[in-house]
């Protein structure tokens, strides 16, 4: 496994144009693999979520200047990423609004799921995949956050700009969804 | 942050447990080599990015020109120099523009003879298969040989085609080759009696000179 810099010697490194490049992809290459599952989670599609992480790290790279260091930077490079997933979401559904409704939209990351190459609707992980997509969206990140990425409260907190006491009701409520969706299915 | 692991165990054993098994399951694949290309490739996109540079690619403009002849060989062989070691000028390509109007012009009158051969042939009754017009038109459809008719077309026949009907020549002529050239302005050939016979020597025009 690799051994990353800790976040506040490649923050001084990007400050120096002599090492900016190299800094930069030691950050890219620190968080590319958490970013690029909770991307994909939310988005599913593999292409989808390349495009999602290119503008995040694009975004990154034109605002890490100004980046203020009294949040850490993973909670910062989330944000991005989950603000990023969700606009991209919303664009689609706009782009489709004229023909989709909610149930379209759901029925279309439900058949990208199915579509997956070991897709096995008898299975619970998938199952559960197929559950996930049924929440809110804000549920859904919330749920993939704390399910799959073992998110503190605390870190959640920072990262949506919510209470701790919200995000705690909101994954509750999820959790239920998700296991009432799976016993039906 | 496995510190937190088992008190989201915990958690979701006592809120939904059928779903802890599921806990930490593969599902989506990522293609090979993915995580190790993407910092590369991106940034390579942030850099041209803020140096306002785009992407070309290597050796772009070293064979853009070769790669536009080789491609007006390959639409047009016959528009080329006979041989490649011709040196090449800047060539103005114009075919008779004098005569371009008036073959198109030509062209439409025989196209409405055309149209009338095969109108009359269409029609109900006994075809006259032996009028010259019927019998051009046949030949021309069945051959399907518009375009080459339409270049088979000389300046003389154009001439001749336009005494024949009672145009004046001059005229079509000089209207003709004019639209090549900008007209002087109106002010100047009221001013000046030499205007004209400057634009129309400018017109080159050998037929109206030899007049």
């Amino acid at each position: 496994m690799a051994v990353h810099a800790d976040d506040k010697t490649l923050l001084l490194e990007f400050a120096d144009p002599a090492t900016r490049e190299s800094a930069y992809t030691r950050i890219v290459r620190k968080y590319q693999e958490r970013i690029y599952w909770h991307i994909r989670r939310m988005v599913i599609h593999h292409e989808d979520t390349n495009d999602v992480m290119q503008n995040v790290f694009i975004k990154m790279w034109k605002h890490l200047d100004g980046f203020r260091e009294d949040s850490q930077l993973f909670t910062w490079i989330y944000r991005i990423a989950t603000n990023e997933s969700l606009s991209y979401l919303e664009k689609n559904k706009k782009r489709n609004s004229h023909a989709a409704s909610l149930d379209n939209e759901l029925l279309n990351l439900s058949n990208t799921i199915r579509a997956e190459k070991h897709f096995d609707a008898s299975k619970l992980e998938w199952k559960l995949q197929l559950a996930i997509q049924q929440l809110p969206e804000k549920q859904r990140v919330v749920f993939n956050l704390r399910y799959y990425e073992e998110m503190p409260y605390e870190a959640m907190s920072k990262i949506l700009e919510t209470s701790e006491g919200a995000l705690k009701a909101s994954y509750h409520h999820a959790v239920k969804k998700v296991e009432e969706y799976i016993l039906n299915h | 942050m496995s510190e937190n692991e088992p008190n989201i165990r915990h958690e979701l054993s006592e809120l939904a447990p059928s779903l802890l098994p599921a806990l930490g399951a593969p599902t989506y694949e990522v293609p090979e080599g993915y995580f190790t290309s993407f910092p590369l490739t991106l940034l390579k996109h942030t850099v041209s990015y803020s140096s306002g540079i785009q992407d070309v690619p290597s050796g772009y403009f070293e064979h853009f020109a070769d790669s536009v002849l080789a491609k007006i060989k390959l639409d047009a062989p016959k528009n080329l120099p006979a041989t490649d070691a011709q040196p090449l000028a800047p060539v103005r390509t114009i075919a008779s523009p004098r005569f371009s109007m008036m073959r198109y012009a030509i062209a439409a009158a025989c196209t409405g003879l055309l149209g009338l051969a095969v109108f009359q042939w269409l029609q109900p009754g006994p075809h006259h298969s032996n009028d010259p017009y019927t019998v051009s038109a046949q030949q021309i459809i069945s051959e399907n040989q518009y375009e080459e008719v339409l270049q088979s077309i000389t300046g003389d026949e154009i001439i001749a085609y336009l005494e024949s009907s009672g145009y004046d020549v001059n005229a079509a002529l000089v209207a003709e080759a004019a639209m090549e050239e900008d007209l002087p302005a109106p002010e100047d050939y009221w001013l000046d009696d030499n205007t004209l016979d400057q634009f129309l020597n400018k017109l080159n025009l050998p037929e109206i000179k030899e007049m």
